[in-house]
């Protein structure tokens, strides 16, 4: 297996353990507003390495790279400081 | 992944896919950007009406349908990963894969609408739910856009020898790439916070 298709296997991996952490975390997590916080920074997370790994954008030029890692900065800022109004 | 060759570096950055289905892909995340801070905008103003909302959803549906799609997604990369290498099979087999868990997507998302319209609830039901099916129903309709484009892709996978049909096979995997991200956002939002 080339190293590029190890690389897809452990994002994956790290997708779906992001997955499960953001889905359980509402146990442990009492603190609603940190809870809110840490989903979206999941979202983030995930988001980057949809972009950068999935749809292979690391090696793209910077400014599409850019645009897309925007989207899922920009949208979960707005939406945690929505939940913390 | 075939790379153009610069005379200033080794490697010349390079946008997978058509230019189109950037702009395309850019069109629909904005539409979804406006869906998902509409859908918490609102929540805010009725608090308890969401709250009730989504003790009525099952969240195990929308978790076994993220892992779904997050697969999805790596076969989908992986097929791609083996065009490039000019396998062919693999590029099936890969795309197969992608599609029958899409297909446990539609199956537990169509569960999922079926339980709550038997227990009532629809797009008229209250706010909640008129947001709940607009933008699931319409992540659903883009998810079977782009199941049609997987089964173009899966046809072409032995077929495909110019840098135009390369260039389309990755605009359809950058496509099921965005339903993916789409999903990601709207998961949490909707079902778990």
């Amino acid at each position: 297996m080339t190293i590029a298709k190890i690389h897809l296997f452990i994002t994956w991996f790290v997708l779906i353990l992001l997955t499960l952490v953001s889905f359980f975390a509402d146990v442990l997590i009492k603190n609603y507003v940190f809870f809110v916080l840490l989903a979206m920074v999941v979202v983030f997370i995930k988001g980057q390495l949809i972009v950068d790994v999935f749809m292979a954008l690391k090696t793209a030029p910077k400014k599409w790279r850019l645009i897309l890692l925007s989207y899922v900065m920009i949208v979960p800022i707005i939406i945690s400081l929505i939940y913390m109004l | 992944m075939t790379r153009l060759v610069s005379h200033n570096s080794a490697l010349e950055q390079r946008l997978p896919g058509d230019l189109a289905i950037w702009f395309f892909i850019l069109a629909e995340l904005t539409v979804f950007a406006i869906f998902f801070i509409g859908f918490a905008v609102t929540e805010q103003l009725n608090p308890q009406m969401f709250l009730d909302g989504k003790l009525a959803l099952h969240p195990i549906a929308g978790l076994i349908n993220t892992v779904s799609l997050i697969s999805s997604s790596l076969f989908v990369a992986l097929s791609l990963q083996y065009l490039h290498e000019n396998k062919r099979q693999k590029t099936f087999i890969c795309l197969v894969l992608a599609f029958l868990l899409a297909c446990l997507y539609v199956a537990v998302k169509m569960w999922e609408y079926q339980v709550l319209f038997g227990q009532g609830f629809n797009l008229e039901t209250n706010t909640f739910f008129t947001l709940y099916f607009l933008i699931t129903g319409f992540h659903f309709s883009h998810l079977i856009l782009g199941m049609i484009i997987l089964i173009f892709m899966m046809i072409k996978a032995h077929k495909i020898n110019t840098q135009e049909g390369v260039s389309g096979f990755e605009s359809g995997a950058c496509y099921w790439h965005m339903l993916d991200m789409l999903w990601v956002v709207l998961f949490p939002l909707i079902y778990v916070i």
